[in-house]
């Protein structure tokens, strides 16, 4: 019976990933008539939104970026949703993968910064936002072309019929691909063409001398007074590509650009060779003698074009780039390594204002009311994570039609409104569904600004839902994570070429420096909250930090209290720390308030190691006995022994509860109790467990002791006689 | 014939006698006043003597003395007599006559006394309940020419006494000079016949005193004396009076009397050893008399105070109930009511501003006889007025009288005075109604009505509805009693569309705790706040089931109501267990609602009763 629940970690995030994807909205369909779904159902819905790692995420919704141009102001436009109006072959999807310079900076820069363990103030940002620059671009595109060169010679040298060719062509195969991700497209093949540029144009320019004469290429040769001199060489009547090398390489270079023209139609011999020259080693006998006016104005426009576009692309991109960063961070608190009850998370990619319309929150039930009221546990959803909360703790959902001109307010549009997380607070409480939110990510969220503020200002925020029913499985999570702070978060793309005389030089003005800003990145605290309470429910994640001999490998983590002895040392988050730590005055705030998931940033030893991750300070939901908020285990613990309950006592009948508690030492009870020394033990040192039937109303009365607070729960038993009350 | 005449007239002047006899009664009666009236006739002997005895004419004098010192009751006449009758006043006469006749008298002749005396006893009238006197003021003994007149007026004279015996007047014989001395003289007969006095000039005092003394002790009508003092005369007049009569006189000449008094009318008689002030309606005061020309010693005096009034009287009709043993009451027998009297009297001035008489301090504590329908009280004035009470029974008014004291003054009143009582009826006894019946038909009224009552309430949680089959598609439809049935768990809302496309917030509607009894959908989305407007909701009834069932019965015409994937049948229950979903599709065909029947914890109820 014990290890009928599986899994205690299965997480809803309501968020949109993809609105391209299918949504949960659209997968559990018309529930009209409907108390539950079928298995089916719940299959398909888990085919296309349940996801159990970052990777499996990118794959199955696929998030990506509308790309097109706008020739009237000769500007590149960017959008998360499909434009409808935009022709499909107008449009380019420029998918946000981990190969995704923007994405990839970032997530180097949350690993980077885990494994300095270095806080903000101390970090180097700009080395890692330098990643986007044109210049990082081509660096990586250098080592993909080396590895294409490589096998590609490879791929040639075989004769045809070889397995290994074949293996090899796959091998082929799926570097072209992710090759061609970047020439599909000009944004793509900008950075290319402005490493190109330059290359060609500053050919000399990381030697010493800094002489003005152009470049000509010669062989050493000696004079006929035998003095040494550098004769220029004779140069060949034809601008096109010259290999250095062998056949191979024209091979590869005559691939890349049918694999251009295939993918562009409307491709030109420009960016065909450009595709050529930046995948296949340049000539060494290129045409140095280019018209270096049009050149240079080249560079600078492309390198202006691409800052625009790069500015635009951030700016579009970041709210969904925080998503999946928060994702990732979520799936980052489980390691890779351990096989046990791996976080799973299910996307509703769907707004949450549309789900929590009255219309549609029906869906929401009739699935909750299949995968969390049954007996069967594989699917039952036990977490929520609603980030981006909106700061406006009156803030409503957005309306269908404004049909009376309201008060002009400049909302953000991407943040969820506390309206909407009332409703769906209001549908967890009834089906045990524990929901951490966090609230709009940004520099007044972050640790320094509870550093400074205190928490005063979340409690003020999360009055409305406060007192409420459902405030049990309320919990708000803070400070958010701050991935690049928004004062560090220019990125020097490069500068701009200036003509010097007969060569062209890069400018060392200051005014030339070609800087954009990405604003800010953070993660909501929600994530990273609900990724390492997920984390802790797998037995052998509690091994992995404490040892085998302290956790029982059936039973999940659902009693752990992370407040409790030196369990937040322990099990600490992945992310690295913010800040120095919150002074004392803060953390007495915080701990008389005792409210709220609060991470903190703190120094801290370990035996003998120093702790340089964020780590988990307090873990309370929003249900207060008017002094302090409770523990989140106690809500867990709760839910999970009503459903094992009912799972063992055949949906509460009253004879199968009285035998669960029993003594006898078979029983439910006494199997827990034998296990209280386990750090997950369902009842730990110093809990207990009562029951007390009323006959007169047909109920259970379960007094769950906490170390001594009480916590009720109250189960409807199912008699067998007809009903009294 | 003849003598069936006589018969007739003798019973005819029976009958005028009676009725004149009736009208003496009755103007006796009118007259009103509480003294007897007065008639005395002065027998002034003018012989030629008197010239010689009374040389200042002071016998005319003193009858002007008595004259004016009478009350208004009291009449005077005059005989003047010498050998013949001289002067001859009826009672009656005014004053101004009087004067004449006086000032015109001569002192000459013999002494014919007896014919004096007759012509005067002739003078007084037959009236009854008169007092009658006469006052001869003479010098001395009857004297005629020859001794058979004389002798003859003797017998006169003898004849005259014993009439005036028989009327009961007596004489009072003043003797001027010094020539009468002896008392056995004949003269001096009538006084003693007649129960009379004789007062000797000089040795009786002068003839003002002794006018003053027969004013003052033998003639019987209220007076009050006074004594001088200093040479004045404090006379009191009190409230209400009518007139006055401040009489005084002295044994020397008095000079000028003078007096002042608020009065619509004085008047001042001064004779020589006399004075007489008379008031019409004075006002309360005292008055002060001046004599010019005397210290004040010997001077007497005395008032006459005389009142015109009219008795006010009220009365208030009363009842009283006679207090009822408890017996009484529990018998339920009537009370018996006292019917009383209460009446006021006050004696009110007949002129003047009409002053209550008795409201001077004279008459406060004074025992009054009242007369009321021929019964006499006496009663005591107290602040001015009697309040008594007399029993009202078979009486319809009250003819009442009052007796006024005649030594007080003179009362002349216009009386009796007759009230009307105005009776009301006595108040209607109203027995304490016997509720004892009326308790046990209540009784009984009750019981049938509380029987109905729980018949009713019986049949109000009793409702019958057409259950559907247990199994779905079947067609029967049995009728079902539900009763007793309380409402259990909650409802959850959701709006799933709506006809202009607006969100309606998920609403939650507690049935736990509500009255068993139906409800409509509308009920519920009133209550909620959610307002469609006539789209077919009230005709959807909820009514609690058993085992915690709610019974969902569609009796809309438009309305498609499904419990799970059930489509409801018109006019048929269909029970709905916890965590059953209904779905209904609006008359309008756009509005969409689910109804999520959920349990409710122990402790959500208790937070329902709080």
């Amino acid at each position: 019976m014990g290890n009928v629940i599986k899994q205690t970690n299965r997480t809803m995030l309501f968020e949109v990933i993809n609105p391209d994807k299918l949504d949960f909205l659209t997968l559990v369909g018309d529930v009209r008539g409907m108390e539950s779904l079928s298995d089916d159902k719940i299959r398909e819905i888990n085919d296309h939104l349940l996801v159990h790692s970052f990777d499996e995420l990118l794959e199955k919704l696929d998030p990506k970026v509308y790309c097109y141009y706008n020739a009237n102001n000769q500007r590149v436009a960017y959008q998360l949703e499909r434009p409808e109006q935009v022709p499909e072959e107008m449009l380019t999807e420029i998918p946000l993968n981990r190969q995704n310079e923007f994405m990839s900076m970032l997530m180097s820069m949350v690993d980077t910064r885990r494994a300095e363990g270095s806080i903000n103030v101390n970090f180097k940002f700009e080395k890692l936002t330098e990643m986007i620059s044109p210049r990082k671009v081509m660096e990586a595109i250098r080592q993909n072309r080396k590895e294409l060169q490589y096998t590609y010679g490879e791929y040639a040298k075989l004769e045809e019929g070889d397995p290994k060719k074949l293996d090899l062509a796959d091998r082929l195969n799926v570097m072209f691909e992710e090759a061609s991700a970047n020439y599909n497209n000009v944004m793509a093949m900008l950075p290319l063409a402005i490493e190109d540029i330059k290359t060609r144009l500053l050919l000399g320019d990381g030697t010493d001398k800094k002489d003005n004469t152009p470049l000509a290429l010669g062989v050493l040769s000696m004079g006929e007074h035998g003095e040494l001199k550098v004769l220029e060489a004779p140069k060949a009547e034809s601008t096109a590509l010259a290999t250095v090398d062998d056949h191979a390489n024209t091979g590869l270079i005559e691939a890349l650009k049918e694999d251009y023209s295939a993918l562009n139609e409307e491709g030109n011999d420009y960016v065909a060779s450009l595709v050529a020259r930046t995948f296949c080693p340049l000539a060494s006998t290129m045409e140095s003698s280019a018209d270096l006016e049009q050149e240079v104005a080249n560079y600078n426009s492309y390198l202006e074009f691409y800052r625009e576009s790069k500015d635009a692309f951030i700016k579009t991109v970041k709210p969904l780039i925080e998503k999946l960063l928060g994702v990732w961070c979520f799936f980052e608190q489980y390691p890779k390594k351990i096989k046990g009850m791996k976080p799973s998370l299910l996307v509703t990619n769907v707004p949450n204002d549309l789900l929590a319309k009255s219309g549609n929150i029906s869906r929401l039930i009739t699935y909750l009311n299949t995968v969390n009221a049954k007996n069967d546990f594989g699917n039952t959803v036990w977490y929520a994570i609603m980030p981006n909360v909106s700061l406006d703790q009156y803030s409503k959902m957005k309306l269908t039609r404004e049909r009376f001109r309201g008060n002009a307010k400049t909302e953000r549009s991407d943040v969820n409104s506390v309206e909407s997380l009332a409703r769906l607070l209001d549908v967890f409480k009834d089906y045990g569904v524990q929901c951490f939110f966090s609230y709009e990510a940004d520099d007044s969220t972050t640790f320094n600004a509870l550093a400074t503020e205190g928490v005063e200002k979340y409690e003020d925020r999360c009055a409305p839902l406060r007192g409420k029913p459902y405030s049990e499985y309320a919990i708000p999570c803070l400070p958010n994570f701050t991935i690049i702070p928004k004062d560090k978060s220019g990125v020097v793309l490069d500068r701009r070429m200036v003509i010097n005389g007969e060569t062209a030089e890069l400018s060392g003005e200051k005014e030339d420096i070609m800087k954009l800003w990405i604003d800010g990145v953070y993660v909501g605290a929600a994530y990273v909250a609900a990724g390492i309470v997920a984390a802790y429910q797998c037995p052998e994640y509690l091994s992995s930090k404490f040892g085998k001999r302290r956790v029982d490998p059936e039973l999940p983590g659902v009693r752990f209290d992370m407040e409790a002895d030196d369990h937040a040392l322990v099990v600490c988050t992945t992310m690295a720390k913010e800040i120095t730590g919150f002074t004392n005055s803060i953390k007495n705030d915080i701990n008389r308030k005792n409210f709220g998931f609060v991470f903190s940033s703190e120094n801290a030893v370990y035996k003998e190691n120093d702790i340089t991750n964020i780590m988990v300070y307090k873990t309370r939901n929003l249900m207060s006995d008017g002094y302090v908020y409770e523990p989140i285990y106690k809500t867990q613990v709760s839910n999970y022994i009503e459903r094992i309950l009912r799972h063992g006592t055949g949906d509460f009948k009253e004879d199968s509860i009285v035998q669960f508690f029993s003594n006898n030492p078979n029983s439910q009870k006494s199997r827990w109790l034998a296990r209280r020394e386990y750090l997950n033990g369902i009842l730990g040192q110093g809990d207990d467990i009562e029951y007390l039937i009323d006959e007169d109303n047909g109920y259970c009365t379960l007094n769950i002791t906490f170390n001594g607070n009480v916590k009720n729960l109250e189960v409807e038993i199912n008699r067998l006689s007809a009903a009294k009350g | 014939m003849k003598k069936r005449k006589n018969i007739f007239l003798t019973i005819l002047m029976m009958l005028l006698c009676c009725f004149l006899a009736a009208e003496m009664a009755v103007a006796k009666e009118e007259n009103g006043c509480n003294i007897r009236a007065g008639e005395i006739v002065f027998l002034l002997d003018t012989s030629a003597s008197m010239n010689t005895q009374d040389p200042d004419r002071l016998a005319a004098d003193a009858v002007r003395q008595v004259w004016y010192g009478l009350p208004d009751h009291w009449q005077a006449g005059l005989i003047a007599y010498g050998t013949e009758i001289q002067a001859k006043v009826l009672p009656g006469t005014g004053t101004q006559q009087m004067e004449e006749t006086l000032e015109n008298l001569t002192c000459s002749g013999y002494t014919n006394a007896g014919e004096g005396l007759c012509q005067a006893v002739e003078l007084f009238t037959e009236d009854a309940d008169t007092d009658r006197c006469i006052i001869m003021l003479t010098d001395g003994e009857i004297d005629m020419p020859d001794s058979q007149e004389k002798e003859t007026s003797r017998s006169l004279y003898a004849e005259a006494v014993t009439r005036a015996r028989e009327k009961g007047i007596r004489m009072y014989i003043v003797a001027i000079g010094s020539e009468l001395q002896d008392p056995r003289m004949h003269i001096f007969a009538g006084a003693e016949e007649t129960d009379g006095a004789i007062y000797w000039e000089g040795q009786s005092g002068t003839l003002s005193q002794i006018m003053g003394r027969i004013l003052a002790e033998r003639l019987d009508f209220p007076k009050e004396n006074v004594r001088a003092e200093g040479g004045s005369l404090r006379y009191e007049i009190p409230v209400g009076t009518e007139r006055v009569t401040c009489m005084l006189w002295s044994d020397q000449p008095i000079g000028e009397v003078s007096a002042d008094h608020p009065a619509e009318h004085i008047q001042i008689i001064q004779g020589q050893r006399y004075a007489v002030i008379q008031l019409s309606d004075p006002e309360s005061g005292t008055m002060q008399v001046l004599c010019g020309e005397s210290d004040g010693s010997g001077i007497q005096g005395y008032e006459i105070l005389e009142y015109g009034a009219v008795p006010e009287v009220t009365a208030e009709y009363r009842t009283e109930e006679v207090p009822r043993t408890e017996e009484e009451k529990k018998k339920n027998i009537p009370p018996v009511y006292e019917h009383k009297v209460d009446l006021t009297i006050r004696l009110l001035a007949a002129s003047g501003n009409h002053e209550n008489i008795w409201a001077d301090t004279r008459f406060e504590g004074k025992e009054i006889t009242l007369r009321i329908n021929g019964v006499l009280y006496t009663e005591v004035i107290r602040e001015g007025q009697i309040c008594m009470t007399l029993p009202a029974d078979g009486i319809d008014q009250l003819e009442v009288s009052v007796e006024a004291d005649a030594k007080d003054a003179v009362f002349c009143m216009e009386q009796p005075v007759t009230v009307r009582i105005e009776k009301v009826p006595d108040p209607v006894y109203e027995p304490v109604p016997d509720y004892r019946p009326m308790a046990v038909i209540l009784g009984i009224l009750s019981l049938a009505l509380l029987l109905l009552a729980l018949i009713w309430m019986r049949k109000k949680h009793t409702t019958i509805i057409y259950m559907a089959g247990e199994s779905a598609g079947k067609e029967d439809r049995k009728p079902s009693e539900i009763r007793d049935c309380p409402y259990s768990g909650k409802l959850n809302l959701y709006v799933v569309r709506t006809e202009d496309g607006r969100d309606v917030p998920p609403q939650t509607y507690r049935l736990f705790g509500r009255k068993s009894g139906r409800l409509t959908l509308d009920q519920i989305l009133t209550s909620c706040g959610i307002r469609f407007g006539k789209i077919g909701a009230d005709g959807i009834l909820l009514y609690p089931g058993p085992d915690h069932s709610l019974i969902v019965l569609d009796q809309t015409e438009g309305c498609t109501v499904m419990r799970g994937m059930e489509i409801l049948k018109k006019g048929t229950g269909y029970p709905v267990y916890y965590n059953a979903k209904i779905t209904v599709s609006f008359e309008d065909e756009q509005t969409e609602l689910e109804l999520h029947y959920r349990n409710l914890k122990p402790g959500e109820r208790e937070g329902i009763w709080e």
